[in-house]
């Protein structure tokens, strides 16, 4: 991959195959943030319109937990009323990143993002790199460790670390306008 | 992203009463607290801040550094309508923020 600013465009080149890896966790993450199929279609339309998720509930798994994280710290009831009415809108954020990347690699190998684009893209790499690295139990210690590659985790940390190369270069080259 | 906001019914808000002794939201405001995270990059904490706040680069900075070293910091204060939207927005870009009274 290679990452070039063009004016007011970043071009990325990418290989085929990825396309085919950013493919793949695109098509993840939308699994992991669209909402719940079975809440939408017992949910309330009108809520549904405004953005009110009349069914939100607590996350408990970690990744989703990073993802949705509680507004308030000390106030259970008040962080369920903030889901309620923020939790819909951030997950159709993350489901409308994820489809604009997918669409961006349909067939390509060389991409052209407008700002919209690279805003959107740095949102989607950022949400991908949370999932990932809740995964993979990244702290503060061990983000820089080389992993050894018996280690049952070295393709993903693998993955991670190229994937934080790529939002750090898009950030560096579209927002810093450094080379 | 909508955010939507609470109606307000009087056109006097209790807090704004003396005499009821509540507490006013300007004496006591909310904040907006970012906190550190092994996952979000530096720079892309930096981009955040000066985007969505509009800070200066140095401001950015400064606050992001606060947040890696001190594990924390104080982003910005207000109403709780306020805060609630600002706390809402950093969870779009994927921050870990939560609003507190102080």
């Amino acid at each position: 991959m290679e990452i070039k600013a063009d004016g007011e465009q970043i071009v990325i080149h990418v290989e085929t195959i990825e396309v085919k890896v950013l493919g793949d966790l695109a098509n993840q993450l939308l699994d992991i943030t669209s909402p719940d199929s079975e809440v939408v279609k017992n949910e309330d339309p009108l809520a549904a319109l405004i953005g009110i998720d009349s069914q939100a509930a607590k996350p408990t798994d970690p990744i989703s937990t990073r993802l949705f994280p509680d507004a308030y710290p000390d106030d259970p009831d008040a962080s369920m009323e903030f889901r309620r009415f923020t939790e819909r809108s951030l997950r159709d954020t993350n489901v409308t990143r994820a489809k604009r990347v997918l669409a961006d690699l349909e067939g390509r190998t060389k991409l052209t993002l407008n700002p919209d684009q690279w805003q959107q893209w740095v949102g989607f790499l950022n949400s991908l790199r949370l999932a990932l690295g809740t995964r993979l139990e990244i702290d503060q210690e061990s983000w820089t460790e080389e992993r050894s590659e018996s280690d049952p985790f070295y393709q993903l940390h693998e993955l991670y670390n190229w994937l934080t190369w790529m939002q750090e270069t898009l950030i560096s080259i579209g927002y810093f306008g450094e080379e | 992203m909508p955010v939507p906001m609470p109606v307000t019914l009087t056109a006097t808000p209790l807090e704004t009463i003396p005499e009821l002794g509540l507490d006013s939201e300007m004496d006591r405001p909310w904040s907006t607290t970012v906190w550190d995270d092994p996952i979000n990059l530096m720079k892309y904490v930096t981009y955040v801040f000066m985007e969505y706040f509009t800070f200066s680069k140095e401001k950015a900075d400064y606050l992001m550094l606060l947040v890696h070293t001190q594990g924390k910091a104080v982003v910005s204060t207000g109403s709780r309508e306020a805060m609630e939207k600002d706390v809402a927005a950093m969870h779009t870009y994927g921050l870990w923020a939560t609003l507190s009274k102080d």
